[in-house]
């Protein structure tokens, strides 16, 4: 079809631009949710098997660096501003998952607390980047 | 820095959402550099500068404590 005499109004390219960043982000939470949902099927089916295992590693860190990928390519498709907001909450969530290791490991040295799983820090430092997302965007916002 | 956006928006009658599409933000951002909350980097004040017909200097003004 041509596209001779359509015109393309601003609020058209941002509505396309808006489809697009939730097609990466859908598409890349999909990706990650997948392969560690593979990842940990394999783990659990072939618990004796090397080879598997050191498979399902591979496939599970696949699909978070695409993940990890299409975050960042999404981040860089906003404005200025909005990537500030990031940087920031990026900033807060390394700070406090920082702190949260160091206090971990120092109570643990101290006899205060038992073993802590590293998926506890993963959802910690998560927790802290969504939360200072939402801050950092209710400063600037308000 | 102070900045005279609210007052060259204004005469132009525009909204922050529509400067903000005319520069390629968003109105959050929009409204961020007019509060002062944050400091656009060099190619929006430009953008924002050419939209108004503008030089950065005429809308942005450095104060001592920046």
């Amino acid at each position: 079809m041509s596209s001779i005499g359509v015109i393309r109004m601003p609020q058209d390219d941002k509505r396309d631009s808006g489809l697009r960043i939730l097609a990466l982000m859908f598409g890349a939470l999909a990706v990650w949710a997948i392969s560690y949902a593979i990842a940990s099927g394999m783990l659990h089916h072939y618990p004796a098997s090397a080879r598997y295992r050191a498979a399902a590693v591979v496939i599970g860190v696949i699909g978070f660096v695409v993940w990890q990928l299409a975050t960042a390519k999404l981040i860089g498709l906003h404005d200025e501003f909005t990537r500030r907001i990031h940087l920031i909450a990026f900033a807060i969530a390394f700070a406090v998952t920082g702190l949260f290791i160091f206090t971990t490991d120092l109570l643990q040295r101290a006899g205060f607390v038992d073993y802590i799983r590293l998926r506890t820090i993963w959802v910690v430092m998560l927790c802290a980047w969504w939360l200072a997302l939402i801050g950092a965007q209710w400063y600037y916002r308000r | 820095m102070k900045n005279r956006l609210r007052v060259l928006r204004a005469e132009q009658n525009w909204s922050q959402a529509e400067l903000g599409m005319r520069v390629g933000v968003t109105r959050q951002a929009i409204n961020a550099i007019e509060t002062r909350r944050y400091d656009p980097g060099l190619p929006l004040a430009m953008k924002i500068a050419r939209v108004f017909e503008k030089k950065v200097d005429d809308i942005f003004e450095l104060e001592d404590k920046d």
